[in-house]
C-alpha cells in the first residue's frame, strides 16, 4: 500500500466523487477536510487492497510549526518550517521539526493519543531564543529551546529525550495536571524523563537493554566530564565534572532531597520515580514503551490521581493502572510492586489499591 | 571600612536543574544608581508562573545596613527593573562557574 499526503484540492475532488466504487474513499476526502475546518491534522492515505479496490484511511498526523527567535527572548519569533515543509538546512529548527514528529508518532501509534491535549492539538515550537540561553522549556503552549553557552551546553534541540521530554510536559499538563512543586513536581518531571527516554527508544527500535536511559544526551560540550544530564537507569551517575560537580540525583527516597530551590528540587527528587520506572521496564524486558510505558501513561491518565499527588499515591495509581490493564497476577503487577519496592517506596498491596 | 551594598542572584530550576550564582559588591557610597534600580523593582509584588515548566527561577538578595531584601522571581516575570538589576549583577560577575544544589538528605 503506498501512502501519500493529499493536497487539499485533491481532497475536495474526491470527496464530491459519487461513483458508488469510490464510495468509502469519498467519505473519508469529506471526514479529512471537516477535520481540517477544525484545524486538526491528519493524513489521508491511499493505496489498494489485494482485490485491486481503492482503500482509503484517515491516520492522525501532526500540525508543527517551527519558530526562529532568531538570538531574542521574543516568542513565537518568526516561522521558518510549516507541516509538510521540506528541511530549512538549520540544525535546530529540522531538529525541532523532525522530534515533534518523533513524539506525535510515539502518542498517536503506541497509545492512541492524537497530540498533546489528545484532539489534535497544533504542535509549536521556538528555536534560538536567547542570547548563549542555556535552557529548554514548556511555557504552557509551546516548546523553547536555546542554543547554549557553548562552553557547557550545545543546542537543546540535539537531543530527542530533550524535545520528548517538554512535550511530556504538555500531555501532563492536559492529563494529571501535577502542581510542579515537591513531590508531585517531582513526579511531573519524572513522568517527562519517562516519555522523553521512551520517544528515543521508539524512534530508535531500541529495547529496554538496548537502549541508554539517559536524558539530554549529546547536549554538553566535549568539555563536560558526562553523558548526559539524568540517567533512569541510574540516576546520579550521567555526569561527574569539575566545573558542573557531579549528577546529584537520588535514585532511592531514603536520600529525598529537601531545598527550597528549583520548585523544592523537582529536577533532583524525579530521580527516585525515574529509577522506579526503569525497574519495572527492566523487569518486564522487551520494549519499554509496550507494557511499562502503557502501565504509566494509564496512570496519568486515571481517575485517582489528583494533581497534589506524592510518590506514594503514583506508585498505587500505577498499580491499580497495571491491575485494571493487566489482572492480579500478571507479571506487570509484580513488576510495578517489585520496582517502587526497590527505590523506597513499597506500595500497598493490589486488592487495597484496586479499591480504594 | 565603608558601608557595602551586596547584591546575590541565584538560578536555579531550567531542564538541567543547575543552579548558578553571581554577586556584585559595592561601597554604598558610590550605589546610588545601583539603589534607584533595587527600589525600582516590585519587591511585595512578584508574579508568579504556575504554567510554565523547565524555566529558570531567580532567588534575588539585596544586602546593606538597614536593608535586607530578598524576592524569588520566576523567568516569566523578569521584565523591567528585575531584568536590569539581574543583567547588572551578571555582568559584574561574568564568568560564573554553575554549581549545584547542595544535596540535603532529610
Amino acid at each position: 500500500m503506498t501512502h501519500g499526503i493529499i493536497p487539499p484540492y485533491l481532497l475536495r475532488r474526491i470527496a464530491r466523487l459519487d461513483d458508488a466504487k469510490y464510495a468509502v474513499a469519498a467519505h473519508a476526502a469529506r471526514v479529512a477536510l471537516e477535520h481540517d475546518k477544525r484545524f486538526r491534522s491528519v493524513r489521508f492515505d491511499l493505496g489498494f487492497d489485494e482485490n485491486n479496490d481503492l482503500v482509503a484511511t484517515l491516520v492522525d498526523a501532526p500540525d508543527r510549526t517551527i519558530s526562529d527567535a532568531a538570538g531574542t527572548m521574543t516568542i513565537p519569533g518568526s516561522p521558518v518550517r510549516r507541516e509538510g515543509n521540506d528541511p530549512t538546512g538549520d540544525p535546530a529548527a529540522d531538529e525541532a521539526y523532525d522530534g515533534l514528529g518523533a513524539t506525535f508518532a510515539l502518542y498517536s501509534e503506541v497509545y492512541g493519543r492524537n497530540s498533546i491535549d489528545g484532539a489534535g492539538l497544533p504542535l509549536d515550537a521556538t528555536v534560538h531564543y536567547g542570547d548563549l540561553y542555556d535552557n529548554a522549556f514548556w511555557d504552557g503552549e509551546r516548546m523553547v529551546f536555546g542554543d547554549g553557552d557553548g562552553e557547557i551546553f550545545t543546542r537543546f534541540t540535539a537531543s530527542l529525550s530533550v524535545i520528548g521530554h517538554e512535550l511530556a510536559h504538555g500531555v501532563t499538563q492536559y492529563t494529571a495536571g501535577l502542581v510542579y512543586r515537591d513531590q508531585s513536581g517531582a513526579l511531573n518531571e519524572s513522568i517527562s524523563d519517562v516519555f522523553g527516554a521512551l520517544v528515543e527508544q521508539y524512534s530508535r527500535g531500541q529495547t529496554v537493554a538496548d537502549a541508554t536511559w539517559l536524558i539530554g544526551e549529546g547536549i554538553f560540550t566535549a568539555e563536560v566530564e558526562g553523558s548526559a544530564l539524568r540517567s533512569l537507569r541510574a540516576p546520579g551517575t550521567a555526569y561527574d565534572d569539575d566545573v558542573l560537580g557531579k549528577d546529584p540525583q537520588p535514585a532511592h527516597f531514603d536520600d529525598y532531597i529537601q531545598t527550597d530551590e528549583d520548585g523544592g528540587g523537582v529536577h533532583l527528587n524525579s530521580g527516585i520515580p525515574n529509577r522506579a520506572f526503569y525497574l519495572v521496564a527492566e523487569s518486564l524486558g522487551g520494549n519499554a514503551w509496550e507494557h511499562a510505558g502503557q502501565i504509566w501513561y494509564d496512570a496519568i491518565n486515571g481517575p485517582t490521581l489528583t494533581a497534589r499527588a506524592d510518590f506514594a499515591q503514583f506508585a498505587a495509581a500505577t498499580v491499580a493502572a497495571a491491575l485494571e490493564r493487566y489482572g492480579a497476577q500478571s507479571a506487570e503487577v509484580a513488576a510495578v510492586i517489585d520496582g517502587w519496592t526497590g527505590v523506597g517506596i513499597p506500595p500497598l498491596p493490589p486488592q487495597v489499591a484496586g479499591s480504594t | 571600612m565603608p558601608a557595602e551594598l551586596t547584591i546575590t542572584v541565584a538560578r536555579s530550576g531550567g531542564f538541567a536543574g543547575l543552579t548558578r550564582t553571581w554577586s556584585l559588591s559595592a561601597a554604598l557610597d558610590d550605589s546610588g544608581e545601583l539603589l534607584d534600580l533595587v527600589n525600582a523593582c516590585p519587591w511585595r509584588r512578584v508574579q508568579s508562573d504556575a504554567v510554565s515548566r523547565d524555566r529558570f527561577v531567580y532567588l534575588i538578595t539585596v544586602r546593606a545596613p538597614r536593608k535586607h531584601r530578598t524576592a524569588r522571581v520566576p523567568e516569566a516575570s523578569l521584565t523591567g527593573p528585575w531584568k536590569l538589576l539581574v543583567e547588572r549583577v551578571q555582568q559584574e560577575h561574568p564568568a560564573p562557574s554553575p554549581t549545584r544544589t547542595p544535596p540535603r538528605s532529610s
